[in-house]
């Protein structure tokens, strides 16, 4: 199941072509136009100083956001075009965000099955694939707790085992780590970099945390809504 | 369907208020031509009458009657009679009055179990059954008089009226000088009579307060309210039933009659 | 988990708001109950008046007037023959000046009819035949008339022995006069004549073969006319009037309802902007939030229409048994109206969040989780 990619190879997954994205009416700029690719398997950490434009660009690879200008391509469809993006969300990609966004009325279990609602799943599939995800992120024994219940890297780990609810083929995580103390956020990185080998997920982190950058297999930096450097090359990954 | 007529409603009335000259003018009749269709409805013929009656005296005194009444009115001449059903210990009192035309009128009045005594020419004017309704009144028409004439318009309780004076002959045996009768023109109803006296007084005054369609589909003055000069009660007709073109016989219009009908428990044909 | 588990969640996250709108869902509810039971009670008692004596059909010639004109008895012979008619028997009724009373019902009905077998006598007897020259008297006519059993009572130009005060079962019935119709005839001089004609069907006769039956009857009497006794319900004035009057009140009722739910539907939103966008953000729907949001105020709706009729029931109970209005309010608390309420509630629930749910799709979801 595992797919090491090198720069350059592997199916393309994102294109970004002069992406940009102003607020206000043009007066505020997030993106000022940004080119780039990423290809299936890849983890690219997308790194810069806040209010550079990396959360605004993974908004919208997540078509959370939308371009005010450029072309932004999904497996050479266009994100904007679109016809109905919540498939897309719910089918293709999995979010994990810096202060977890869960709902507070709702178990621990229950959280992770709320994607599964577009899955067209029974109840019975969706709790058994919940325990399962739960499980692997190692909260098991957690299934019937709430979210106020857990601690910060457990929530973490029930938004992580939520993003895969659905088999996506790409996690967006948005600065999971920014609210972890540096026990938690390891445990979280490593659970991230587990997936991304043992699923091969394609995985996007935005940090500023450049310990975490190195982990991953390209490095984008970005300063004021713009790509500055991109590692391009893709350092050796532990492969079996 | 409803907001229709309300709108159309709207319409005339916005029309009537813009042209008022033409709403008047179109409505000057005839006096004589008017006077003889009301006196056609007057002279209806042969009538059975179901009324109730009730005198109001100012002392707050009040006595009801149930009456019916017998009627042959024709050019030639007239005859009623009215005979109280009810209440009880007055049941079979009645009375006659007749007057062709161009006499004067007479009749008897009847108690029970056999009291007749003669309405003479001074108790025309006087009340029947103690009420405000006299004798001769039930027998004249105003209406067949000789002079005839319109004399102005007025609205009795929204309803524009053509006032008529009538003017007796000398051959009509009337106590009155003149009548005036406010006309709605639409009914053909009379809605108030005066009759004056030879010194210009109101003696008798007739207020129409219900009109309704009677069996032969003409409207008539269904309820009334009688008041005369000088007398402290006010008598109020409730009419609840008519029928035409019932047979009588001479019979039930003498004092034979009178007596009979009291006996038999008032049956009629 | 279920989707239900979701919309009721969303209800129950803020118990104190949702139990206050439940509570103004149903007093509005409530008030529906009550006010449109005590409307179609006053229905059921006129209805009740005709279904007492088991009448389906009146044909009558109501060409003018308030009362129908009287026609040839001979009418009601032929109607008899006409397929489908069970049973009929004429009436003579007529609203006539009785003494010192004002207008009164008087009602001459066939001797041995049926429209005789549903009066129960209070006091005295019934006519001995059908030639007696007595009536008895509904309860409130007595009243009236200030009469008991052994007066007489003078009708047009016969006294009339009272013989019995009977109870009808409906108002109409109590205060009328009732008697033998050839007695009536005599008393009115309408020797021969009647103005109704009471049909009774054989039953189960379907609606169509009614209307044909009516066609029927209009070539044998072509002044006349066969009227539904429902019809002639509907068409009562003060019915009309009560009907009208519940209903308005309750739609006033029903209006503060919808602003009630709208307010709560709208607040819930607003206070949820957050968690939609991420429903959102993990792949809902926007018809899927529109849906819950629309499911969480039909459920307002329901929990408050069922807590409503309840109350109302209760409520109407209560003004039945209490001695000022006991006896003269006969509320009709069916299951239909029952349902209509809940139904009613559901409805007011899906339109107020008609617009909170509007507002929730249009969300976006990033601004959702940020803002």
């Amino acid at each position: 199941m595992v797919e090491t990619v090198k720069n350059g190879q592997g199916t393309l997954v994102y294109e970004a072509v002069g992406l940009k994205k102003h607020y206000d009416g043009g007066k505020v700029a997030a993106l000022r136009g940004v080119d780039l690719q990423i290809r299936q398997g890849e983890f690219v950490a997308i790194v810069g100083p806040s209010g550079c434009g990396k959360s605004t660009l993974l908004q919208m690879l997540g078509s959370l956001a939308t371009a005010s200008e450029g072309v932004l391509n999904y497996r050479g469809q266009s994100i904007a075009d679109m016809a109905d993006p919540s498939e897309y969300r719910a089918h293709e990609i999995g979010f994990v965000f810096q202060s977890f966004h869960l709902l507070p009325t709702f178990t621990v279990a229950e959280n992770v099955q709320i994607p599964m609602f577009e899955g067209g799943s029974s109840r019975a599939q969706r709790i058994e694939r919940a325990t399962e995800l739960l499980r692997s992120v190692g909260l098991e024994h957690r299934l019937t707790h709430f979210p106020s219940e857990l601690s910060g890297g457990e929530r973490q780990r029930v938004a992580i085992a939520r993003g895969l609810a659905n088999k996506p083929t790409v996690v967006l995580a948005d600065e999971p780590t920014g609210n972890l103390d540096s026990v938690n956020a390891k445990q979280i990185i490593e659970l991230l970099l587990k997936l991304h080998r043992d699923l091969g997920v394609t995985l996007v982190l935005v940090t500023h945390d450049l310990a975490i950058a190195d982990l991953a297999t390209r490095t984008i930096r970005m300063k004021d809504g713009r790509v500055i450097s991109d590692s391009g090359v893709t350092p050796p990954t532990d492969s079996p | 369907m409803h907001n229709h007529t309300a709108f159309f409603r709207f319409v005339c009335l916005s029309v009537a208020l813009v042209f008022p000259q033409l709403h008047a003018q179109e409505a000057v009749p005839d006096a004589k031509e008017l006077a003889a269709r009301l006196s056609a409805n007057v002279l209806d013929g042969s009538s059975l009458v179901r009324l109730k009656m009730e005198v109001k005296k100012s002392g707050g005194e009040k006595v009801t009657l149930q009456l019916q009444v017998k009627a042959r009115r024709t050019n030639a001449s007239s005859e009623v009679m009215y005979q109280v059903l009810w209440p009880k210990d007055r049941k079979g009192e009645s009375f006659l009055v007749k007057k062709s035309a161009g006499g004067s009128p007479s009749g008897s009045v009847f108690v029970p179990p056999d009291a007749v005594s003669a309405i003479t020419s001074d108790k025309m004017k006087g009340g029947a059954f103690g009420s405000d309704l006299a004798y001769e009144d039930l027998v004249g028409n105003f209406f067949g008089w000789p002079q005839q004439a319109m004399v102005g318009t007025e609205v009795i309780d929204r309803v524009p009226c053509q006032i008529l004076e009538s003017k007796p002959g000398k051959g009509d045996h009337s106590s009155y000088s003149h009548v005036r009768s406010w006309i709605d023109m639409k009914r053909m109803v009379p809605l108030k009579i005066e009759k004056y006296s030879s010194g210009g007084q109101v003696v008798s005054r007739i207020d129409t307060t219900r009109v309704a369609e009677d069996d032969a589909n003409r409207k008539v003055p269904a309820s009334l309210t009688l008041q005369r000069a000088g007398q402290n009660s006010v008598t109020e007709i409730e009419g609840s039933n008519i029928r035409h073109d019932v047979s009588f016989s001479d019979a039930d219009f003498s004092v034979e009659g009178l007596r009979a009908s009291s006996a038999s428990g008032s049956k009629t044909n | 988990m279920t989707f239900f588990t979701i919309v009721v969640r969303g209800l129950i996250r803020r118990p104190v708001r949702t139990g206050l709108t439940l509570v103004g869902i149903s007093i509005g509810i409530a008030a529906v109950v009550a006010l449109v039971g005590m409307a179609w009670g006053y229905e059921k008692s006129i209805e009740k008046q005709l279904d007492v004596i088991g009448v389906d059909l009146l044909v009558s010639n109501m060409s003018a007037g308030i009362m129908p004109k009287v026609f040839d008895e001979k009418i009601q012979e032929k109607i008899a023959k006409l397929p489908h008619v069970a049973e009929t028997t004429s009436v003579l009724m007529q609203l006539l000046s009785i003494e010192d009373a004002p207008m009164m019902m008087v009602s001459g009905r066939e001797w041995g009819g049926f429209t005789w077998n549903k009066l129960k006598i209070v006091e005295g007897r019934m006519p001995k035949d059908g030639s007696e020259q007595a009536v008895v008297l509904g309860t409130l006519a007595a009243e009236v008339l200030k009469k008991k059993v052994g007066d007489t009572v003078q009708v047009e130009t016969s006294e009339l022995a009272v013989v019995g005060i009977v109870d009808g079962g409906a108002v109409v019935e109590n205060g009328a006069i009732i008697l033998p119709i050839s007695v009536m005839q005599e008393a009115t001089g309408n020797q021969g004549r009647i103005n109704f004609v009471d049909i009774r069907l054989t039953p189960n006769t379907p609606k169509q073969t009614v209307e044909e039956l009516g066609k029927q009857i209009q070539v044998i009497f072509p002044e006349g006319r066969a009227r539904d006794a429902s019809e002639v319900v509907s068409a009562n004035q003060g019915f009309r009037i009560a009907r009208a009057m519940s209903w308005s009140t309750s739609l006033l009722a029903i209006v503060v309802g919808v602003l009630g739910v709208m307010n709560t539907m709208l607040m819930t939103v607003f206070e949820r902007t957050h968690e939609i966008g991420i429903l959102l953000a993990v792949g809902w729907k926007r018809r899927r939030i529109v849906y819950m949001v629309l499911c969480e105020s039909a459920l307002l709706g329901f929990l408050g229409g069922v807590t409503g009729v309840t109350l109302g029931a209760l409520g109407l109970k209560i003004l039945e048994f209490t001695p000022a209005i006991r006896g003269l309010l006969e509320p009709d608390l069916s299951p239909k109206l029952m349902l209509i309420s809940v139904a009613i509630a559901v409805v007011v629930g899906v339109i107020s969040g008609l617009y909170p749910a509007w507002r929730s799709s249009r969300l976006s979801p990033s601004l959702a989780i940020h803002g």
